[in-house]
């Protein structure tokens, strides 16, 4: 069976995936991400990790256009499926559901 | 912009690495990726934008991404455990080939790793600046009119800023006065602490062009105005233990050109140890033009210049540019060229205007040396599986006959020497481990085993490489034999085979004397140079550093000096006698060419300097203290006297740098620099106030006098550490590079004739167990031990003649090549060729005796019975 809870790192990635709308593809959203959180990250390590995404079915790929920035070469476009946004609100949900419990917290919030 | 493709393109390997091992659908989308993210770098940061390639590459190899590696049958897998349980089996079975082996591969191995971490230590060197490619500094080469050229990094003080505005290309050039020549450190005080440091000289883009790193202070401006100074963190934490507290500090600074009061205005991290240029103060190099306005001139050579060079300069066509510049502004012959800062370690010496390798000589000796006692170890295992191949031949032909191919036997037997090469590497690590601490002292390096990635891959490199090349000749040649045949028991040897192997036995032999002749060699060198008649007497002086702050104190301190019961003489001196000394085209006099620059050595003494060395005076008198305070007059060396062509040179006048100059005296032509130099034309002046002190002792005052001595020095210098050396140790310092080199070669010599012998012991064990049957009969019938061991060792002495006359040739060539390194140099005799020769045979034949002579005292009765 495959895995359908969201790592960290693979939610942050999803809601980049989201942000950059037609522009996701691996080496932006690795660059997107340091620039976001300050910390580096291989396109490597991105690549891996939304392929593992896509295994769980919450992001579609296709190729896209080349450039010549790229040597020619097209990418792999990344968009989030409706599973993969279902998956992004619960998991916020479930977040937000924790912090409510959270009595010192939740006082502030009020 | 012809070399720009190379520097713009991703790193080749990488590429290549990536599209042998990444699925074929991903490789278009991750080469994308790479490319642009490889163009973005280069924008952001060049330099290490191929070493953010790698970096993406590496982390691409990630299961999701690699091809599946397909094992092409169960039976291959079956294959490769079958080949491992067979080496194990006849690593047992052969259990003395198998310790030699080991042994001697493990020994190799030990010798390639340190050689290579060396070799490594050696390529760091001075490359740790963040614009390492980009980094020059200008070579600067005179011509004289006799053809002779001098090439130094010297150049004039105003060549920066002139290159800058008149090169195109250059984006940034700084000078910077190193070491004077002398080097005797300067002093710096603050209240009653003390610390003695070197200074460098510099302009503000110092810290821009260069990577050391300011801690505290503005690094645009660190030197704001000729009263302030920059220290290492080393001396602040001395002197105020804390190096915030050191700037705003007013210090005391004691050094002849550059005395008086400053204020530390920046702390610098010490550069690091793998930086050539070692400092502990910075002082502003305007300084030195306002103390003396002769310094900034064009025709002053005095500092060293580097350059940062954009990316897209070529440096053929840069230096075309740059050779004649000096042309237009004065009117020596003076050609100029740019090169690379990272080479200026390894290729540091200049022959006819151009670098040649310096240190690299060394690094090259060395790492061949390291590949051929590797080689010596790989000859070892071939030699002995080739001639054990009889006893594993029913293996082979019982092998073919059931279906192996000629590639899976290839495959066993490789598989075999990677293994051995293997299991040595452990052993070698732990043999590295245990000797390492000795092998840094011996080059004078810190070397570590940090097992990083680029240590690790050269180690495994080097082990693949031997366990390959030890495999490769008896896996093609264990491969051929027929079936039928090999089951039938016959084993053609075919001649060739006969000959490769007694080649290989050659070719060790040959190697070994030639590493023991290159000890005996090197040795006699280092042993002549030493102690040659060096125009002076070196004995017994006595030599240090004394800062004094007036010509006064320090002409009374002499005499202090001077007056110790056991003391003979005292001087100054600013200079050594091992080869730093300044030159100058700057002397002229009554018939001199004007339009010919003669250079001559200058060398600055104190007074009785002369009178301190026992330097023999042709003619003429030292200087002394009563007549000679006003710094105009000379002595000239006999060589100096012959290129003037003065016939009565006392009482004559030169012209020095503008001043004129009597004639005092003139002495016998002394060496000043190493034995690879000719002694120069050159002169000493005289200078009442100097750095560095040199004291005469009578010969077995050593310690009272050096007693006595720090009681006056500590006097006038509380809390300062006395410190001396003798005139010997620089010597000794001279050729301390040759002196590792023997060392080294002494050691590597002996593991090299060690594995050798191993491998002879290897084979004469296995010829005296094939032959046991014979040695048996033949003593039966009445022959002697002698005899016998003399006709089994036949073979060897006639391989052991043909390695000695190949070898000793060779080794009298390179000898000969070597020694003309040297002006001065000892006359190779034949007893040198003989002793090599002479040890080689001796440690061969016990080898070989040994052995034979064990197997003829076997019982024939007990051997024989079995028939």
């Amino acid at each position: 069976m495959k895995e359908t809870q969201l790592g960290s790192f693979e939610e942050v990635l999803l809601l980049l995936v989201g942000i950059l709308g037609e522009e996701a593809y691996a080496m932006r959203i690795a660059e997107e991400f340091a620039q976001q959180t300050g910390r580096t990250v291989s396109i490597g390590a991105v690549h891996s990790t939304l392929n593992r995404i896509q295994a769980k079915g919450f992001l579609s790929s296709e190729m896209g256009a080349a450039t010549a920035k790229r040597g020619g070469r097209r990418k792999r476009i990344y968009t989030i499926t409706g599973a993969g946004e279902r998956a992004l609100i619960e998991a916020r949900d479930f977040k937000m559901a924790l912090w409510k419990q959270y009595p010192a917290f939740n006082i502030k919030m009020l | 912009m012809n070399n720009s493709k190379k520097e713009t393109d991703p790193p080749r390997l990488a590429i290549r690495l990536l599209a042998y091992l990444l699925k074929e659908d991903l490789q278009e989308e991750i080469f994308g990726d790479l490319e642009e993210k490889f163009q973005l770098a280069l924008e952001e940061r060049p330099a290490s934008a191929k070493r953010n390639y790698w970096y993406q590459t590496l982390h691409y190899l990630r299961p999701f991404a690699l091809k599946k590696i397909t094992l092409q049958n169960a039976y291959n897998m079956g294959l490769i455990r079958h080949n491992f349980l067979i080496s194990f089996r006849s690593f047992r079975k052969f259990r003395s080939t198998f310790l030699i082996n080991l042994l001697g591969m493990s020994t190799g191995l030990a010798c390639a790793i340190l050689i290579y971490l060396w070799v490594m230590d050696e390529y760091r060197t001075d490359r740790f600046h963040d614009n390492n490619k980009q980094l020059f500094q200008i070579i600067q080469t005179t011509v004289e009119p006799d053809g002779e050229m001098e090439t130094e990094g010297a150049t004039s003080p105003l060549l920066a800023e002139a290159l800058i505005e008149e090169i195109p290309g250059i984006r940034k050039a700084t000078s910077v006065r190193e070491e004077w020549f002398r080097q005797q450190p300067g002093l710096i005080q603050s209240e009653d602490k003390m610390f003695k440091a070197s200074e460098y000289y510099i302009n503000p883009g110092f810290f821009q062009l260069f990577s050391y790193e300011l801690s505290i202070g503005d690094s645009q401006n660190p030197l704001p105005d000729n009263q302030s100074m920059l220290v290492s963190e080393r001396v602040a934490k001395h002197l105020f233990s804390e190096p915030e507290q050191a700037v705003g500090q007013l210090i005391e600074w004691s050094q002849d050109r550059s005395q008086g009061k400053y204020a530390i205005t920046g702390v610098f991290k010490s550069p690091p140890g793998n930086s050539t240029r070692q400092f502990d103060v910075l002082l502003p190099i305007d300084l030195l033009t306002e103390r003396d306005s002769f310094f900034s001139s064009w025709d002053n050579f005095n500092v060293n210049t580097y350059l940062e060079l954009a990316p897209n300069v070529e440096l053929s066509a840069f230096n075309k540019q740059i050779k004649d510049f000096m042309m237009s502004k004065q009117t020596e012959d003076i050609r100029l060229f740019a090169m690379p800062y990272a080479d200026t370690y390894l290729y540091g010496n200049f022959e006819n205007g151009e670098a040649v390798a310096g240190r690299m000589q060394y690094v090259r000796l060395f790492s061949w040396i390291a590949f051929f006692i590797l080689l010596i170890a790989c000859i070892n295992f071939m030699n002995l599986s080739t001639a054990k191949a009889a006893s594993r031949l029913k293996e082979i032909g019982v092998k073919k006959s059931i279906g192996a191919t000629r590639k899976d036997l290839i495959g066993q037997y490789f598989s075999e020497s990677t293994l051995i090469a293997f299991l040595a590497l452990v052993l070698a690590i732990l043999l590295v481990i245990l000797v390492l601490p000795q092998f840094s002292q011996l080059t004078g390096k810190v070397l570590t085993l940090n097992f990083d990635g680029s240590l690790l891959l050269g180690i495994l490199a080097i082990t693949l490489l031997a366990g390959l090349l030890a495999g490769f000749y008896p896996a093609i040649y264990l491969s051929r034999f027929q079936a039928i045949q090999v089951i039938k028991g016959k084993l053609a040897n075919s001649f060739g085979d006969v000959w490769l192997r007694k080649g290989l036995v050659v070719f060790q032999f040959s190697m070994s004397i030639l590493l023991i002749l290159s000890v005996i060699i090197i040795s006699r060198q280092i042993d002549y140079v030493q102690n040659k008649q060096l125009g002076f007497n070196r004995d017994q002086v006595l030599q240090f550093g004394y800062n004094a702050n007036s010509v006064e104190s320090y002409q009374t301190f002499l005499e202090e000096a001077r007056n110790i019961p056991g003391v003979r003489n005292a001087t100054g001196f600013n200079h050594n006698l091992t080869g730093e000394y300044g030159t100058t085209t700057g002397l002229s006099w009554e018939g001199k060419d004007p339009s010919s620059a003669v250079s001559f050595v200058t060398l600055e003494s104190g007074f009785q300097f002369i009178e301190t060395l026992d330097i023999p005076l042709l003619m003429g008198r030292g200087f002394q203290a009563k007549t000679d305070q006003n710094d105009d007059k000379i002595i000239l060396n006999e060589s100096a006297v012959e290129k003037i062509g003065f016939s009565d040179p006392i009482g004559k006048r030169v012209n020095l740098w503008g001043k004129d100059r009597e004639i005092i005296g003139v002495v016998k032509d002394f060496h000043f620099a190493s034995m690879y130099e000719d002694i120069q034309p050159g002169f000493i002046r005289a200078n009442p106030l100097l750095a560095k002190t040199m004291v005469k002792i009578q010969a077995g005052e050593e310690s009272k006098v050096i007693a006595s001595l720090k009681q006056v020095f500590d006097k006038r210098m509380p809390g300062l550490n006395f410190e001396y050396n003798f005139l010997d140790d620089d010597f000794q310092k001279m050729y301390q590079a040759e002196t590792q080199v023997a060392t080294l070669a002494k050691n590597f010599a002996l593991l090299s004739i060690l594995i050798t012998c191993l491998g002879l012991l290897g084979l004469t064990t296995f010829i005296a167990e094939r032959r046991a049957k014979e040695i048996c009969i033949r003593k039966v019938v009445g022959a002697s031990s002698w005899s016998i061991v003399q006709l089994l060792s036949k073979d060897f002495n006639r391989l052991l003649l043909i390695a000695l006359l190949i070898a000793l040739p060779v080794g009298y060539l390179l000898a000969q090549q070597w020694l003309a390194n040297f002006v001065y140099s000892f006359s190779l005799q034949i007893a040198h060729f003989l002793i090599a020769g002479l040890v080689i045979v001796s440690i061969t034949w016990s080898t070989i005796g040994i052995q034979f002579l064990r197997a003829t005292r076997m019982n024939p009765a007990a051997r024989l019975r079995g028939e």
